[in-house]
């Protein structure tokens, strides 16, 4: 029973992983080859079955001029302003759920649970709804086509998933953590920052990886609150399919685009599978 | 020297009265327990004297100066909460440390002190692990060693040894009377274990729906509790309490038996004997209690006899070990002459 139960497990296990990661393979093959290795249909052992050739990757740093891409524009300006708007959604989102979790507020006939409600509900409205407004918003403001605009918009689509996860996350640690450090001697604010806050590190994790995924692949307002001073990774890359870039160049682009999201799945996967919390609050 | 003071305090929640005209006074070095059903008020107490609540009327004094809206850091107490409550981010040394660090302590200063409360609480070689790493009884020794170490002016506790098992809370509560009696540091205990209550406090205050029911030393509220309520609730198994009605020098039970008792007033009253106090009488005693045997419970020293008198009244008789009752024996019960209490019947106050 139990042979057959791990035998399932594995065979599932490696369906799917095949079904993942058999697209990455191709992209990760096809990066590598030139002309002649693209047109012979589906090879994946290198040197065996194709010439491996490094042109696709080469072309990233080059200028547009000499042929090339020149990703790395665009690559830094996405890694700014994805760091830039996770730290601050993460920032202000955190103390919100903080107060929301530990205090009593009343806006209106609004509590504590529809002051959440209300702020994940401002993720009901599909994004091509607030396009035009926030259009508006950024002209009004000359922040159109700006690293700071952008960057203010993404926070406000953050914030909302920041509170969420945060606010669920500090209502399983128990108050009497908070009271202790009051008597023991701190503030409220120490009592958050050195009590509160370090052990909400997995919720942290959860919401920074939210936040991430969601500033760094986002095509929708990059596209239309940008036009020629500010560049983003996502446009750039989806720019590349209607010019006549070739096929190993895009796989390549494309793979360096997904790198940060792996590298950054990889270290915050051992914060959460840590699981110190639960043991700590039984 | 650490006195408190609680002046007729009230606390609300919305509509709800958890506390209504508290007065205590807590002495200095005096060790008070906070006793009561849940719902009593005796945690919103103590949290009102820790400053984790505010009163909604009424102050709270330490040594004279008023405590209203000072902060609980401020207010020199430390505390041991049911939950332990320890930092789960950090090691048992820097769980004790950490009211030290905050305060901005010297660091030699500290680690002779965390040693120094360590070794009195014998946890010293607990202080690398972390709280997830230990025991329920070792966490609360080490929640107590977090009091301990900061050597504050009071020391609060509620219901420091509730979410443990029966063999470590006795332990434990020796334990903590030994610590309050090498320290001698004014102390507030809550729990709603009355036996946690009889034998750790110097007083003991019973709590009922906010209201203070009586407060007194051990011996006093068991020996004199001033209404039906103190009476049941102080002791286990707990007083028998029996409507009855005084007269002619005699108090007839409910059910019909009749013992001879001089009593202050006539009339219908309630009547309240412990079990220990119904003591065995030769048969054929007259102005005696007679009652039927249903249930014998061996506790032990003492056996249990539960008993009824009528149809419907209940009532438990403790007797020795060596004392042999079988079920539907009828045995001649004489109350003990100093120690049947007697209750106004409609304000279940005590009369005698």
């Amino acid at each position: 029973m139990r042979g057959t139960y791990i035998t399932f497990k594995w065979v599932a296990l490696g369906l799917w992983s095949i079904f993942v990661i058999a697209p990455f393979l191709w992209a990760l093959t096809t990066s590598f080859k030139s002309d002649n290795g693209v047109t012979q249909g589906a090879t994946y052992i290198p040197w065996v079955e194709y010439a491996p050739s490094l042109e696709g990757w080469k072309a990233l740093f080059r200028d547009t001029s000499s042929g090339g891409i020149s990703m790395q524009g665009p690559y830094l300006a996405s890694l700014l302003v994805t760091a830039a708007s996770t730290l601050l959604a993460l920032a202000l989102g955190t103390l919100a759920a903080y107060g929301l979790s530990r205090f009593t507020f009343r806006f209106g006939p609004m509590k504590n649970n529809d002051i959440s409600f209300f702020f994940i509900s401002q993720r009901i409205m599909p994004p091509a709804v607030l396009a035009i407004p926030y259009f508006l918003l950024l002209r009004y403001t000359g922040l159109l086509d700006t690293h700071l605009g952008l960057i203010l918009v993404y926070t406000t689509m953050l914030l909302p998933i920041v509170v969420w996860v945060m606010v669920d996350f500090f209502n399983t640690v128990p108050i009497e953590l908070d009271e202790a450090a009051l008597i023991d001697g701190c503030n409220p604010i120490q009592a958050f920052f050195r009590i509160v806050l370090p052990n909400c590190g997995p919720g942290l994790v959860v919401a920074a990886l939210l936040c991430i995924i969601f500033s760094w692949s986002d095509f929708f307002f990059a596209l239309t609150l940008t036009f020629s001073e500010v560049q983003l990774l996502p446009p750039t890359i989806v720019i590349l399919n209607s010019n006549k870039v070739p096929w190993w160049s895009l796989c390549a682009s494309a793979l360096a685009s997904v790198l940060p999201l792996i590298i950054v799945a990889f270290i915050l996967e051992r914060y959460l599978a840590r699981g110190r919390l639960a043991r700590a609050f039984k | 020297m650490a006195e408190i003071t609680v002046e007729r305090v009230e606390k609300r929640f919305g509509t709800m009265k958890a506390l209504s005209g508290i007065d205590l006074t807590v002495h200095d070095r005096e060790f008070v327990v906070l006793v009561g059903p849940s719902g009593s008020g005796k945690s919103t107490l103590l949290r009102i004297i820790a400053g984790l609540d505010s009163p909604t009327e009424g102050r709270i004094a330490i040594d004279g100066a008023a405590m209203n809206g000072v902060a609980p850091k401020d207010r020199d107490v430390a505390m041991v909460f049911q939950s332990h409550a320890l930092y789960p981010h950090m090691s048992v040394y820097d769980n004790l440390a950490f009211n030290l660090r905050i305060r901005g302590h010297e660091r030699m200063e500290i680690d002779a002190k965390v040693r120094e409360a360590a070794a009195r609480l014998e946890i010293t070689e607990l202080l690398k692990r972390r709280p997830h790493q230990m025991s329920g009884g070792q966490r609360q020794r080490v929640a107590i060693g977090r009091a301990l170490v900061r050597d504050p002016k009071v020391f609060l506790f509620d219901e420091p040894l509730s979410n443990l098992d029966a063999e470590l809370r006795a332990r434990l509560r020796t334990e903590i009377k030994r610590l309050h009696r090498e320290l001698q540091r004014t102390s507030v205990y809550v729990t709603h274990d009355q036996i946690e209550a009889m034998t750790l406090a110097d007083r003991v205050v019973v709590l009922r729906g906010g209201r203070i029911e009586q407060v007194g030393a051990p011996d006093e509220l068991y020996a004199r509790p001033a209404n039906t309520f103190v009476g049941g609730f102080i002791g286990s198994p707990a007083m028998n309490i029996v409507s009855g009605r005084a007269g002619d020098g005699m108090i007839e039970l409910e059910g019909g038996e009749r013992f001879g008792f001089a009593t202050p007033s006539q009339g219908p009253l309630i009547v309240g004997l412990r079990p220990e106090d119904l003591l065995l009488a030769p048969d054929g005693t007259t102005s005696a209690i007679r009652a039927r045997v249903n249930l014998t419970e061996p506790t032990g020293a003492d056996t249990l006899l539960l008993c009824s008198i009528g149809a419907k009244q209940d009532l438990c008789v403790r007797v020795s070990r060596h004392i042999h009752a079988n079920e539907g024996d009828v045995l001649t019960l004489k109350p003990r002459e100093d120690s049947v209490h007697l209750f106004h019947a409609e304000t279940n106050q005590r009369l005698n």
